[in-house]
């Protein structure tokens, strides 16, 4: 597919219009999304429109945005102005956005075309997409497998070749496991790097919107599109870009957790080839060290009590009365859960139990703070390595995609397969999956996690480029 | 037996401001229409983030000075989560383990001291209407306007123990948060209101009884009858030996009783943990500097000082009941530095001053612009310590003098005020006056003083108010 690098190039040099291109996509998703179903609507009326104006501005000399040719899909849960937005729940059916969210306004203003809203697991919490209330999304890669999730639709939307980037949101993985599940790239930017104004909320401190891409030079124009200070995110960083300039992989230095074949539930392939690793590294002229990493042993069980618990308040709102679904009784409660009852699924409550529980009185010191100290651990584990190392490799996912079903009936083992990404939101550090080596048997991607400090963005998306071609 | 009554108040601010605590919203006036003042943040819609105000924080930050607390550098944002259709995000922002500000007091005219337990910010819910105008319904309907003014609650420590005392407190509080421009306090419009705790003990207990919270009390007074209530009723459950229970109150105003809410069981647990959209509330020294040189002196303070100067406790109160008054006041002490006028200025102000204020009905706002200028009093003042003219003419010079087109000394002459102190003149007044008053007269020489009383004021109205009373008396006493 080309890219969306070339296809802003053309634009540019008029050889294509937007219009050509937006028009070939949604030629594309007509004709092939029925098997994928990464989208839940697509947005051809405003993209048309949207398409003609870009044209009409360049025909007449005006000038256009540096997304002009640009294709973008985003998750079920960005607000788009006037656009049904569900994430993927009954309870919010039928709702349309008020507002932009500032992701949205910032690429519509830089003239990207928005084609559409992808699937994913109710409120982002799955990791197989089989949580949306409206659909399954298939793996374009084999229609057996799940995409990954939550992002699923979009990992599997930039697969399939339905756009050239599409944004995802990511609270323990969400964008990084259906990247790699996908085998293509998946970005979670440094937590307050990109505004969550607009961004449906799972769990306010770990969310982060970020974009996936068949590229790394796409990635990276897709984090730049949508980075940056914003006034209506207080939780958004208000600091100059970062400092850190890639100039070369020889001389760098890699940090690899150390162990981890060991960790239950990591694939035998995916072992294999993360123990090949260090070699091939130390090949490319880079200094690895091995890390005897805690984080990843006691930040998924702290991780399910913090995104829990603001998911429980985060969720509270969806009562039936102002927006979405309502099945009004006439009585107050009893249409509280009724609402509820009915339109959350079954996951999105075990989250909201476990959340409520946690933070109950009598026991929010022994969930909630407790948890909130292995956070803390885990914030001063990594500055610790990144003391020593530039970055840390790890595997994105413990295993490639799995199939329909296999993991829904325990939960845990769904819970597992964001073992490796958690940690990172936990630190708020930035981190991307790019496809990295296949299972044997079915083909089936894996992908490789690069970590970096907090603000090194765009240094992490350069390193991970040279390195996917170094490895 | 005797009971001590232990009472805490717990007081919640609409902060004057623009706009609202979390967004930009316009704070709806008194005829807005409702939910014209909302936006996706102060809805709750998805997706929309809390963005806090920083002129809420500075407000609060001279409330929290003028109460004397210890404002802490870092303070946090917190959930309080619980269900209810006037609260959109099914949680409010408040603050919980680390409020703005601990440990203040507020000292009462009594001298008696409140110490304040905590001062912290949060937002207001909206407004839950339950009729329009007469009209019952059988629905509620919201309007958001209200919803995310920011507030600050002001907790008390239970040091007050009587319904008296609790009106004064409050009356106290309300005159500082209007001192220091952080609300107009009313209670009308809900920019004040009341929750109180209430407990008894046997005298010399140490050990807290069981407390009572009454809610929503819409007036001081209210407070004060809701706790005289409380105290009856939970000493009759004391004596009968029945259980006082942890309720939750409301003061019925109709039947002047209170009644139970809810019960402990039914009390919410409102899992409050950090609020994960705003970073912590960090307050420079600068801040808190700012907050103080804003406020100035306290009214307690000022009132300290007007008593050293000689002014009785209620002229002191009087003159620092509000900012203009006082700004007015201090304007005729600056002009005045030897004070040799103060006492007959203070008299004037007392007296004629507030009583024409209260005729025009002429609001705080408006005494330095819609009043007879402080020089003219202080000139009236004078006139009056020279003995030029008596207290009748001064009266009669605010009110001709009070648009301030007239300078005191030009309305003597040209209304002719002077007080007459030509002795001959007054002797033939006060001899004209002994004759129509005869018995009077005598008693007066038979040593009561206070019949002199129909022959002074026969010698004022014949002189129209002119004799100087000090010389009327002088002659009577010759006589």
């Amino acid at each position: 597919m080309e890219s969306a690098i070339k296809a802003i190039e053309a634009v540019k040099k008029k050889e294509r219009s937007v219009l050509e291109i937006t028009s070939s996509f949604l030629d594309k998703i007509k004709k092939e999304d029925g098997k994928v179903k990464a989208f839940l609507e697509i947005f051809e009326s405003s993209a048309i429109a949207k398409a003609k104006d870009i044209d009409e501005r360049i025909s007449s000399g005006k000038s256009v945005g540096e997304l002009a040719g640009a294709v973008i899909a985003i998750k079920d849960n960005i607000l788009y102005k006037g656009h049904e937005i569900t994430c993927a729940s009954k309870i919010l059916k039928g709702h349309i956005s008020a507002y932009n969210a500032t992701v949205v306004s910032k690429l519509l203003e830089k003239d990207a075309v928005i084609i559409g809203r992808t699937n994913m697991d109710e409120f982002a919490m799955g990791s197989s997409c089989e949580n949306s209330a409206w659909q399954k999304t298939h793996n374009p890669i084999n229609n057996e497998f799940v995409p990954g999730g939550s992002s699923g639709g979009s990992a599997a939307a930039v697969k399939a070749g339905f756009c050239h980037i599409a944004y995802g949101s990511d609270t323990g993985g969400s964008i990084r496991q259906p990247a790699s599940f996908c085998g293509v790239w998946g970005m979670k930017p440094t937590y307050g790097r990109v505004s969550r104004y607009g961004l449906v909320a799972f769990a306010s401190s770990l969310d982060q919107i970020g974009p996936i891409a068949t590229n790394a030079q796409d990635l990276l124009l897709g984090y730049k599109a949508v980075k940056g200070f914003d006034a209506n995110d207080s939780t958004s960083i208000d600091k100059e870009d970062e400092k850190k300039q890639f100039s070369s992989l020889k001389g760098m230095t890699v940090a690899i957790p150390s162990g981890l074949s060991k960790h239950d539930g990591l694939e035998s392939d995916m072992a294999e080839i993360f123990s090949s690793l260090p070699e091939k590294l130390m090949d490319a002229g880079i200094k690895v060290i091995e890390v005897d990493f805690k984080s990843f042993k006691y930040a998924l069980p702290a991780y399910y009590i913090l995104a829990s618990s603001e998911a429980s308040s985060n969720l509270a709102r969806f009562d039936g009365f102002r927006y979405g679904m309502s099945l009004n009784t006439g009585n107050l409660n009893e249409s509280y859960m009724k609402n509820r009852g009915e339109g959350f699924g079954p996951e999105v409550k075990r989250r909201i139990l476990l959340g409520t529980h946690s933070l109950s009185s009598g026991y929010y010191d022994a969930y909630y703070l407790k948890a909130q100290r292995v956070r803390n651990f885990i914030a001063r584990e990594f500055d610790e390595v990144f003391s020593k190392a530039e970055i840390i490799l790890a595997p994105t996912s413990p295993t490639a995609a799995f199939k329909f079903g296999e993991r829904m009936k325990d939960p845990l083992s769904m819970y597992l397969s964001d073992i490796f990404t958690i940690p990172v939101n936990m630190a708020g550090i930035c981190s991307l999956s790019f496809p990295y080596g296949k299972r044997k048997s079915d083909n089936m991607p894996y992908g490789l996690q690069i970590m970096a400090p907090h603000l090194s963005d765009e240094f992490m998306i350069k390193v991970a480029g040279e390195l996917s071609c170094a490895l | 037996m005797e009971f001590e009554s232990v009472i805490g108040l717990e007081i919640h601010v609409q902060l004057k401001t623009k706009s609202k605590m979390f967004c930009r919203c316009q704070v709806a006036q008194d005829n807005s229409m409702a939910n014209t003042h909302i936006c996706p943040v102060c809805t709750g819609q998805p997706g929309a983030l809390p963005v806090l105000n920083p002129v809420a924080v500075k407000t609060a930050l001279r409330v929290a000075s003028a109460i004397k607390c210890d404002i802490h550098p870092i303070s946090v944002f917190a959930r309080k989560n619980y269900f209810y259709p006037d609260l959109p995000k099914a949680y409010q922002i408040s603050q919980y383990d680390k409020p703005l500000a601990e440990n203040g007091k507020i000292e009462l005219p009594t001298g008696k001291i409140i110490n304040i337990k905590r001062a912290h910010l949060e937002e207001d819910a909206a407004k839950s209407l339950h009729a329009i105008g007469s009209k019952e319904l059988d629905y509620t309907i919201i309007d958001f306007n209200r919803c995310g003014m920011p507030l600050l609650e002001i907790v008390s420590q239970p040091d007050i123990h009587s319904p008296q005392e609790a009106y004064d407190y409050l009356v106290e509080l309300k005159k500082i948060l209007k001192w220091v421009d952080a609300s107009d306090c009313d209670m009308e419009k809900g920019q004040l209101r009341c929750d109180v705790n209430v407990s008894i003990r046997p005298k010399g207990e140490t050990a807290l009884g069981q407390k009572v919270e009454i809610k929503n009390l819409n007036s001081f007074k209210a407070a004060k009858d809701a706790i005289a209530y409380e105290i009856e009723r939970q000493k009759e459950l004391f004596l009968r030996n029945e259980k006082i229970s942890q309720d939750t109150r409301l003061w019925d105003e109709k039947e002047q009783k209170t009644f139970s809410m809810r019960s402990k069981e039914m009390a919410h647990d409102y899992r409050y943990f950090p609020e994960p959209d705003l970073p912590p509330l960090y307050i420079s020294e600068e801040e808190i500097k700012e907050a103080e040189e804003c406020i100035g002196k306290l009214p307690s303070e000022i009132r300290a000082e007007y008593e050293k100067l000689g002014l009785s406790f209620k002229e002191a109160c009087a003159l620092s009941e509000n900012r203009s008054i006082n700004i007015y006041f201090e304007k005729i002490l600056s002009l005045n530095p030897d004070q040799k006028n103060l006492k007959n200025s203070v008299n004037l102000i007392m007296g004629p001053f507030f009583a024409k204020i209260n005729e025009l009905k002429i609001s705080e706002d408006e005494i330095l612009s819609k009043c007879i200028a402080p020089e003219n009093i202080l000139e009236i003042a004078s006139l009056i310590s020279k003995g030029e003219i008596s207290s009748a003419a001064a009266k009669k010079l605010i009110e001709l003098c009070w648009d301030n087109k007239m300078n005191p000394s030009h309305a003597v002459e040209k209304y002719s005020l002077k007080q007459s102190s030509d002795t001959s003149e007054i002797e033939a007044w006060v001899k004209e006056a002994i004759e129509g008053n005869k018995k009077a007269f005598e008693d007066f020489k038979n040593g009561n003083e206070k019949a002199s009383g129909p022959i002074v004021g026969f010698v004022m109205k014949k002189s129209r108010g002119k004799a100087n009373p000090q010389i009327v008396n002088e002659i009577l006493k010759k006589l």
